[in-house]
């Protein structure tokens, strides 16, 4: 495993994933576009807790996609996933929306934590951005039960907009919900500006919307601390620039071209990386960088670790156009 | 103290069997040894690891004297106020790993939504409980669960990419104060350790813990040295326990022995399910030096461990005034003396020849029937006691039935002849001789030592003491051995090299002989 | 010494810090907050108040001074109970003032990137008794030793500092030097406990 020599005698994630074979128990539409799957166990038994703003990796038809849970992470015996359906998705979406029905059974990971609130925070401002409510959802959930202050601006297309039902509920009718982008923006404004030290930033949707509201939260001096953000949904990274990578053990060169991923190349010249999500989430495939500057596009890697550059995610992560990376394998 | 060691003596035995021995070879440093939770780990002596908590013959008392420390010291357990929803996950963490590790009497149920029934029938606790509610439960749930587990708990809560220790249940703190670490982050609590940093260990440790993922528990050994059987060696006692580094370096061995432990943590590394705090478990075990030599291969091993760790470790771990005299001491207790250590080292104690090989040895009371499945039969009797001639005659009798039989009648095995006329007769057995040796103890375990020389095993020889008025001494200083009229703990002059040497109740089988070594003050005048 | 650069001791309160003269205003041009609580305690306020009172144009600011530390300290958390996220601290004085003004600001729920810490002059450092939990002030470094306001132990303090309580921690010095009146047996002081 090379993620482990490059820390010593340390796994690089917590160890092996474990797998659960879980029941589909019942199916509803949450919107336009949106399905929401409930699994169990078949024995009603309790389910592995969870961290708000966990995702499920759902393994189907070939594909591995991690979808945020939406329901209570204390002690649970269900979980609820809330998955769009993606045109241009690589498939994994398509499947849970056309072929999977209520008794069926499922190959889900245990739940990972990728986006969990900041427990210290005096309060949390949570803005949401289509069906990036998902792990908004999670949060609101355990902000309840323990008493935490929250704050929720929710954006969504008139007809797509999932759990507004949850959100209302959750909030007591205080989440203030938005359907024009303007108004949106022109209230998130109002709202970065007035919130009390010991606020922590959450937000949750499109890339293009996470940008433009952290871009707005800069703007009026929230610091990096405070500023949390995880990419999701209906958005694909852009194909990126061709690069090569250099193997290190065989002395081979691939060629990386501009809309294949390096883990993808990596596999179609027989070369088996572990891998898990594929979405730059789950730190699966990982990989050590001896040489040549990374361009990280992943959420798993520590800002640090980004900063070293000693270390890469397969499945998202490339170089600058024309450049070499060279890679331990 | 005599009346302390007494109380613990008959759960001392299993203190060794369970002991987490730490070393896996015989030079330590600092590294980043996690490894998965939950895999049993065997040891010369037995086995740990089997479960995230352990409970074991110390489970009451260890508890009670948390409770009396906490009583005293409100300020060892704190859980600052966002840690509540962590605290709460602790809890039930716990209780799911009791109840796992010790099915029979600990049980956890849900009996709705959030309510929850905990039984622990150790302690007679029946308990309903709804999550998150403290009246429910009557107490602060780590503080409640902390009363039930002999793991000292340790929350922290991760936020900025760092590791913050923001909660916890510390009575049994190794020369650290939790009270005052509580709200550092991880790396500044290690600060003063050193080497990790510049080595890089704690950032990698660092780094593994932030990626910790839950369900997967992990853990990993620490260790250090402790005077007396005192868990609590917290900063806050240290006036308290900080004399007794200067007072150890003026006891007697035999005192040391008892006195030093090896203190090991074993500690779990847990991210909590639905909090995301990480729990650490820290779980003391202790070991006098006089039981962990009485395990061969730890002996040697902690003896090299010791005698090779760099000074500032040492210093670090508040050792450096006495362990050099623990290594020297654990040298000096092997089963026999430090020539015969390679020999032996990894053999557990219980194959040297059939016989214990530590501490003093055990002599059947009456003569043992003879074996009659011998090919031969060799009674050898040493000296003019009456006994040892009856007890020869009734070997003979007996033997004489089953097979060719030699009677060799001995005066004392000083005598250059006696012993030559031993060794020819061994030499003259054929392969199967019944070996049956009465006498005095220091001539039989002589005769024995000679026996097992010639290649006799253990299923070959029986033994039989008539008095243990005498033994062979064998001097650590000049390696000769000596037959005294002497008892373990008593003074002799050794006639190798003059020294006034002390009998330690440490034998070796091999040998046949008991360790002296120059007695207090002698070394030093 | 050499392990404090690796200690929770913040590098600006290594020894020799407050000598040196704090690159502060190239950090706050290129800072990113929109109002600057520049709190000053003590003589520093006359020299170092001065030249940190140059303050960038285009960010509002509010001064909070004295030569009180705990009245400093008090005003600093007022302010910031009234302050929003965006807000920058920037925090003037003798390090021991420094140490206890950034542990009341961490408590109010300022992040770390939120504070610039600029040691001048000199004053005491708060030392916590590990034994009696009493909190002695005095002009002292890391290996210095203090007596204790609380127990009258003579305490080393020690280069770890708590974020929390901004205090030094501080033990007894001379635990294990044997005492006549102390030297109990050592069988009375083993198997006891």
């Amino acid at each position: 495993m090379t993620a482990a020599a490059a820390t010593g005698a340390v796994p690089a994630s917590g160890g092996e994933q474990l797998d659960l074979t879980l029941t589909v128990t019942a199916i509803t539409a949450a919107a336009q576009g949106i399905r929401t799957i409930t699994l169990a166990n078949a024995d009603g038994s309790l389910l592995p807790g969870f961290v708000p703003g966990s995702h499920l990796v759902v393994h189907i038809g070939g594909h591995a996609n991690a979808y945020s849970l939406v329901s209570d992470g204390t002690a649970p015996t269900e979980y609820r996933i809330s998955v769009l359906l993606v045109g241009n998705g690589r498939g994994g979406s398509r499947c849970l929306h056309r072929d999977v029905t209520t008794g069926d059974e499922l190959r889900v990971s245990t739940p990972r934590s990728a986006f969990a609130p900041i427990a210290r925070a005096r309060k949390h401002l949570l803005i949401a951005g289509g069906i990036g409510i998902t792990p908004i959802v999670s949060h609101l959930r355990a902000a309840r039960r323990w008493g935490r202050e929250t704050q929720v601006l929710y954006t969504f297309r008139p007809r797509n907009a999932a759990h507004l039902d949850d959100v209302r509920e959750l909030t007591d009718g205080a989440a203030e919900l938005f359907t024009c982008r303007t108004d949106f923006m022109t209230r998130l404004r109002v709202v970065l500006r007035s919130q009390p030290i010991g606020t922590h930033l959450y937000v949750c949707g499109p890339a293009g919307m996470i940008d433009d509201v952290l871009a707005a939260a800069v703007a009026v001096g929230w610091p990096p601390s405070r500023r949390h953000s995880e990419r999701f949904g209906a958005d694909v990274l852009d194909p990126g620039e061709p690069f090569r990578v250099r193997l290190t053990g065989t002395d081979r060169i691939l060629d990386v071209d501009s809309g294949i991923s390096l883990l993808d190349v990596l596999e179609q010249n027989g070369i088996s990386v572990p891998n898990q999500c594929r979405q730059g989430v789950c730190g699966e495939c990982r990989l050590d960088v001896c040489a040549g500057v990374p361009r990280h596009r992943d959420l798993f890697l520590s800002e640090q670790e980004k900063a070293d550059g000693t270390a890469i995610m397969a499945c998202v992560s490339r170089a600058q156009e024309g450049t070499t990376l060279e890679v331990s394998l | 103290m005599n009346t302390a060691h007494a109380t613990t003596a008959v759960s001392k035995s299993r203190l060794v069997e369970n002991f987490p021995f730490p070393f896996t070879a015989d030079r330590y440093r600092y590294t980043t040894n996690v490894e998965p939770a939950a895999s049993t780990v065997a040891t010369a002596a037995g086995h740990w690891g089997g479960a995230v908590v352990d409970i074991d013959g110390e489970y009451r008392a260890e508890l009670d004297e948390r409770a009396a420390i906490l009583a005293a010291d409100p300020a060892r357990h704190v859980v600052l106020p966002h840690m509540r929803p962590a605290a709460w996950d602790a809890m039930l963490t716990l209780m799911r790993a009791l109840a796992q590790a010790y099915p029979d009497q600990m049980q956890l149920r849900s009996t709705g939504p959030d309510t929850w029934s905990w039984r622990n029938a150790i302690l007679g606790i029946e308990q309903s409980f709804r999550y998150g509610d403290e009246a429910s439960l009557g107490m602060e749930p780590l503080r409640y669960i902390a009363s039930q587990v002999q793991e000292d708990i340790v929350l922290l809560d991760q936020r900025g990419d760092a590791l913050y220790i923001d909660a916890g249940v510390v009575t049994f703190a190794a020369d650290w104060s939790f009270g005052f670490d509580v709200g550092m982050s991880f790396l500044e609590i290690h600060g003063p350790v050193p080497r990790i940093r510049k080595e890089g260990i704690i950032i990698r440790a660092h780094e593994f813990l932030k990626r910790l993922q839950p369900h997967q528990p992990y853990r990993r050994t620490n260790w250090t040295m402790t005077i007396g059987r005192r868990l609590d060696v917290s900063t806050e006692l240290y006036p308290e326990w900080g004399p007794d580094r200067e007072t150890i370096r003026t006891v007697d061995d035999a005192e040391f022995g008892r006195a030093v432990h090896l203190r090991v943590e074993v500690q779990h590394l847990i991210r909590l399910a639905d909090s995301g705090a990480l729990m650490f478990l820290i779980r003391t075990y202790l070991l006098p030096l006089d039981e962990l030599a009485t395990v061969e291969a730890w002996r040697v091993r902690t003896a090299e461990v010791l005698a090779e760790l760099p000074d500032d470790m040492a210093e670090y771990k508040g050792i450096g005034k006495y362990r050099n005299r623990a290594a020297q001491w654990l040298r000096d207790h092997g089963p026999h003396a430090a020539a015969d250590n390679d020999r032996n080292a990894d053999v557990p104690a219980d194959q040297h020849g059939g016989l214990p090989s530590w501490g003093l040895p055990h002599w059947p009371p009456y003569p043992p029937e003879v074996d009659t499945a011998g090919a031969a039969y060799l009674v050898v009797a040493i000296g003019a006691d009456v006994t040892t001639g009856r007890v020869a005659r009734d070997w003979v009798a007996a033997a004489s039935s089953a097979g060719p039989t030699r009677l060799l009648v001995l005066d004392t095995l000083t005598h250059d002849m006696d012993r030559t006329a031993l060794t020819g007769a061994l030499d003259e057995s054929i392969t199967g001789t019944r070996i049956l040796i009465v006498g005095g103890q220091g001539e039989v375990m002589w005769a024995l030592s000679v026996a097992r020389a010639k290649g006799a095993i253990a299923a070959e020889l029986t033994a039989y003491v008539v008095h243990t008025r005498d033994l062979l001494a064998y001097c650590a200083h000049c390696a000769q051995t000596t037959l005294c009229q002497a008892a373990p703990g008593d003074i002799v002059d050794c006639p190798g090299c003059g020294r006034r040497i002390e009998i330690h109740a440490h034998h070796s089988s091999v040998r046949g002989s008991f360790l002296a070594c120059a007695a207090a003050g002698e070394e030093s005048a | 010494m050499s392990q404090i650069i690796y200690s929770s001791v913040p590098a600006w309160a290594h020894p020799g810090a407050a000598g040196r003269e704090p690159s502060a205003f190239a950090e706050l041009a290129e800072s990113d907050g929109v109002t600057y609580l520049f709190v000053v305690v003590g003589g520093a306020a006359a020299d170092a108040g001065g030249p940190a009172l140059t303050i960038p144009g285009h960010v509002s600011s509010r001064l909070i001074t004295g030569t009180d530390t705990d009245g400093v300290l008090a005003q600093l958390c007022d302010a910031l109970d009234e302050s929003v996220v965006g807000v920058r601290v920037v925090l003037i004085g003798p390090v021991g003032a420094c140490l206890r003004l950034r542990a009341a600001a961490v408590n109010a729920g300022v992040e770390d990137d939120e504070i610039t810490v600029m040691p001048r002059g000199s004053g005491p450092v708060d030392v916590f008794c590990a034994h009696c939990r009493c909190i002695t002030p005095a002009v002292a470094a890391a290996d210095d030793i203090v007596k204790c306001a609380g127990c009258e132990r003579n305490l080393v303090v020690y280069y770890h500092v708590s974020r929390r309580m901004g205090s030094y921690l501080g033990f007894m010095v001379d635990a294990e030097v044997l005492r006549p009146d102390t030297n109990k047996t050592h069988a009375d002081q083993i198997g006891t406990g």
